[in-house]
């Protein structure tokens, strides 16, 4: 099953999810990943935006603006948009790796 | 230490100058070099490029195990055809008198432990039962003997 994000606002529910369309989407409108890090400020409201593609396509952007203005823990959400957005590539290319690693932090 | 002994890729080290460039494809190009592959095992466009992006996971695993069942049942397939080459191998004795071939197995080959476990009863109670008639007729013959040997006597 896909990450996805869950919540209300203002009597309806939402679903933040991200497809290989919604990316494709995304990508077309010249989005790129790699651009979170050095620009987040005008990225991350394009990257949100891009996670109602898949359930509400038709979500004016006012009302996804408004929706980003008001969400908390913006840190977390970053996080978590990344790794959702990553998830329909990660789930093409993961292997069961015969290569163990760890980490020192 | 250690660098040398990758051969046959380029060294990650120095200025770059003369490095491979990396290529980069966007994430939608890389979703387009895939959906062959997915196509051709079952997926549709629409589950991949709309739904659950974790499904091509299990398409993945599904083509799998159809692949792995394909092979068994081809290396089955050769399997029977061995043993009947076997068992048909003394008609074409030619140096010999002719032999009679032995026939073809009454029944496939048991596939999984179940059918063997089911099988291995089977004979059991087979020869259970024949050894049961035998016995059976031992004890007719004995007594039909005793009969006549009582009757003449």
């Amino acid at each position: 099953m896909s990450k996805q994000i869950k919540f209300n606002y203002e009597g309806t529910d939402y679903t933040l999810e991200y497809t290989r369309r919604s990316i494709e989407k995304l990508e077309q409108r010249g989005f790129r990943l790699a651009d979170v890090a050095d620009k987040p400020v005008s990225t991350l409201p394009v990257l949100f935006a891009g996670a109602f593609l898949a359930h509400h396509p038709f979500a004016s952007k006012e009302v996804v603006d408004r929706i980003f203005n008001e969400f908390a823990d913006k840190e977390t959400l970053l996080q978590k948009l990344g790794e959702m957005y990553n998830d329909p590539i990660r789930a093409m290319t993961e292997s069961e790796g015969k290569v163990k690693w760890e980490a020192n932090w | 230490m250690g660098g040398e002994l990758v051969t046959g890729s380029s060294s990650l080290e120095g200025d770059g100058s003369q490095a491979e460039s990396i290529p980069l494809l966007s994430y939608t190009d890389q979703f387009y070099q895939q959906l062959p592959f997915y196509l051709s095992i079952g997926m549709t466009p629409e589950q991949y490029w709309d739904d659950d992006c974790m499904l091509v996971k299990y398409f993945r695993r599904a083509y799998e195990l159809k692949r792995k069942e394909r092979n068994n049942d081809l290396w089955l397939q050769g399997l029977y055809f061995y043993h009947a080459l076997c068992d048909a191998a003394p008609l074409y004795r030619f140096s010999t008198k002719p032999q009679k071939a032995a026939p073809y197995l009454s029944e496939p080959f048991p596939i999984s432990m179940e059918e063997k476990k089911e099988r291995e009863e089977r004979a059991e109670r087979d020869r259970f039962i024949k050894m049961r008639q035998k016995m059976e007729a031992m004890v007719t013959k004995t007594a039909k003997q005793e009969v006549s040997e009582g009757g003449s006597g």
